[in-house]
């Protein structure tokens, strides 16, 4: 077959579903179910190799007239996600298979649903990729509520009452909130296309060039229901309340996507659409910027309050996303270099202080702040991954969280927002103490809990995610020009004040 | 696209009939009833866009993807997962009198504004002229019912109700706003809604056998 730009970009998107069918059918099967996956995901991420030489060397590439594109922008979120869900599929493997889990519901019971867990997974990651390669502006908001859809019996997974309540709120509020969106979209297409003579004017590079010919009403209309919509997707704050639940009560490996690669679709779609806009309109960046503050403020002080790992971490997600809206809507080159760097920093950092957390559960089955201490005296290399995630999330330096807070932090002197520079590093000094005194109460001091004497290492198919990510956050913080080509790419792309 | 008086007083009929199905729908508490009241809504919107249909025919298409999925498809889901339900929901948050006159005057006011305002709401000039200026109204009026029937009702599978309401104002607005939309473009789009609608209830049934109730102000192990 001829590696057509088409051949790659179709299998990238579909390449998962043969896999996510394949697991379903034989969910019984005690052996297959996770190397299927593993493959399933595994090609995802070795198709957006070339993906990415391709659009380095030609700017962008697009298949179907353009009913598909990838550009840098896209480029970014597409190496994300099928690395995150590459690595979470490993990580899975063995977490998935916790003894007090299948305990509860059975053995028989227990494969028949972690087929089904799998097989959804794959689908879940299927729609993700069709999210961020999608040039349509009506088919984005179908692949983004599919990846609601996709995902809602995956954060209710033990179908207990906490993960059902989880789902059962996840699935009410994004569908409303994406709801919002769909009227935006309808409305930038409709108003586009009297003055799209040829090509579809449902197509986003269509769309932007005629974009100062819809009136300005139609405009800030749209932005808000899109700040809405996709900013529900995307657990900025107030459009939160779902988040927390959701990530903490998702089997940890969902977590994991959820926090790492999920949110970021949201805040692509969110930035794709407002994109058109932000060139022309001040007040839409303006708005942005403010929600963007909040969700970075908010989501540090919810944190600190936080009693339960894996709910820190998700308000601690509410406040990171923040810092990449923030640089989104500073609009200058240094503030969407900053923002894509944050998102890259983000990328590897949350799914790896989740997946320690999951290491934490897998070992001795708590997760709450006060009942550990002491862990990292069994569990070293755990700690000090977790350490390099805290840290990066803090912005401390030599790590890649670092560079794109400083970034951001330069853009704002930049831009001569000076509330924002200050704002900014408030919000960081918060992140370091709620990051570093979870980490420290959890893995040095006393030993709190009689299970934790028991504690050991997580199994290598565990530790092997987590340890590829503290190595990339580590990596990116001392080598920076690695991502410089991409970032650079998607900065100069990207629409400007 | 030109339609004839007959027409358009029949859009506008069936179009406030919509909106006195979404109250019903929404403030009805005995649970059968209200499925009814919503499949009525699914059949009258379905009535309506073929209407649209007849100076352009391919909103039939349209109006047969509606048939399919809101008035069969989402009626039967719905009927399939009261089995077992109590007669009744929940008690509402807000009582039927006190709710009347809040669903009144929500549409009175958002239909009076959007009626009044199309312009700004309107991205071409033919959604500002008749029959498409009433259904922009309506179809928001219907979204905003849904909307206020998520908020008020206890009872989960009222809060399905409700988005289904809303995923009818949002489909219904399609039609004066995106009305050159591919079939395909539809059909994705309605493929989420269904399947929106059957996880939600899945989680709902789930939550009933495993909390042993569907009301939301129950739902208190994790906090809003």
């Amino acid at each position: 077959m001829v590696c057509t730009n088409a051949n790659l970009i179709l299998l990238l998107v579909l390449s998962p579903l043969p896999f996510s069918l394949a697991v379903l059918l034989l969910r019984r099967s005690y052996t297959l179910k996770e190397p299927l996956t593993i493959i399933g995901s595994f090609i995802p991420l070795a198709l957006s190799i070339p993906i990415l030489q391709r659009v380095l060397d030609e700017g962008y590439i697009s298949a179907f007239n353009e009913e598909f594109l990838i550009d840098p922008l896209s480029a970014i979120f597409v190496i994300g996600i099928s690395f995150v869900g590459f690595l979470a599929s490993i990580f899975a493997f063995r977490y998935m298979r916790q003894e007090p889990l299948i305990r509860r519901v059975g053995i028989e019971i227990f494969e028949r649903r972690l087929g089904i867990f799998y097989s959804l997974f794959l689908f879940f990651l299927s729609t993700m990729l069709w999210s961020v390669t999608t040039n349509n502006i009506v088919i984005l908001w179908v692949a983004i509520e599919a990846t609601t859809i996709a995902s809602a019996l995956l954060v209710s997974f033990y179908w207990d009452r906490r993960g059902l309540e989880a789902g059962y709120k996840y699935i009410l509020l994004l569908t409303i909130g994406v709801t919002f969106s769909l009227f935006g979209c309808v409305l930038v297409y409709s108003a586009s296309a009297p003055f799209i003579i040829s090509g579809s004017p449902l197509l986003f590079t269509n769309i932007k060039g005629i974009i100062s010919r819809i009136p300005a009403n139609v405009i800030l209309l749209s932005a808000v229901l899109f700040t809405v919509g996709f900013g529900t997707k995307a657990g900025l704050a107030p459009f939160h309340p779902w988040l927390p639940d959701a990530y903490a009560e998702a089997p940890t490996p969902i977590s994991v996507i959820l926090s790492g690669i999920m949110t970021e679709t949201g805040l692509y779609a969110l930035l794709r659409t407002l994109g058109l806009f932000l060139p022309s309109y001040g007040a839409v960046a303006s708005s942005l910027l403010v929600l963007a503050v909040f969700s970075m403020i908010l989501g540090a002080l919810l944190a600190m309050v936080q009693g339960d790992l894996k709910r820190l971490l998700a308000y601690s997600s509410i406040s990171q996303i923040g810092y990449i809206a923030m640089g989104l809507s500073v609009g200058t080159y240094l503030g969407y270099y900053g923002a894509f760097y944050q998102l890259v920093s983000h990328i590897l950092a949350k799914p790896l202080l989740f997946m320690c957390v999951g290491a934490i559960i897998y070992s001795i089955a708590l997760r709450n702040i006060d009942d550990l201490g002491g862990v990292g005296k069994h569990m070293p290399v755990t700690m000090a991954c977790f350490f390099i995630g805290a840290f990066s999330l803090s912005g401390i330096p030599p790590l890649a969280g670092f560079l794109s807070k400083l970034t951001l932090i330069i853009a704002s002197a930049d831009a001569h927002l000076w509330w924002l520079l200050v704002l900014t590093l408030l919000s960081s000094l918060l992140t370091l103490f709620y990051a570093v005194r979870a980490a420290y109460t959890a893995f040095w001091g006393k030993e709190k809990n009689e299970a934790i004497a028991k504690a050991k290492e997580a199994p290598l198919s565990i530790l092997f995610p987590v340890l590829t990510l503290s190595i990339l956050t580590f990596l990116f913080g001392v080598y920076p020009q690695l991502l410089y080509p991409l970032l650079h790419a998607a900065s100069v792309l990207a629409p400007f004040k | 696209m030109e339609y004839s008086e007959t027409i358009v007083k029949l859009i506008s009929s069936l179009s406030f009939a919509m909106i006195v199905t979404s109250f019903g729908a929404v403030t009805t508490r005995n649970l059968r009833y209200a499925t009814y009241i919503y499949a009525v809504q699914a059949l009258l919107m379905t009535t309506i866009i073929a209407l649209y249909a007849t100076a352009a025919p391919t909103l039939f298409i349209w109006s047969a993807v509606a048939f399919i999925t809101k008035f069969l498809i989402i009626t039967w889901l719905l009927l399939s997962f009261i089995k077992g339900l109590p007669e009744y929901e929940i008690k509402a948050i807000i009582g039927f009198a006190p709710s009347a006159v809040i669903a009144t005057v929500l549409v009175v006011l958002l239909y009076e504004l959007t009626h009044k305002y199309v312009h700004f709401l309107a991205p071409t000039s033919m959604a500002t002229e008749e029959p498409f200026r009433t259904n922009v109204a309506v179809s928001l009026t219907i979204f905003a019912l849904g909307l206020y029937g998520i908020l008020t009702r206890r009872d989960a599978f009222k809060t399905a109700i409700g988005l289904c309401l809303l995923e009818n104002g949002a489909h219904l607005s399609l039609v004066s706003l995106a009305p050159g939309l591919h079939e395909t473009v539809i059909i994705g789009i309605v493929t989420d809604v269904v399947l929106g609608v059957y996880m939600l209830l899945y989680i709902i049934k789930g939550l009933r056998e495993v909390a042993g109730t569907t009301d939301t102000y129950q739902l208190t192990e994790l906090h809003w």
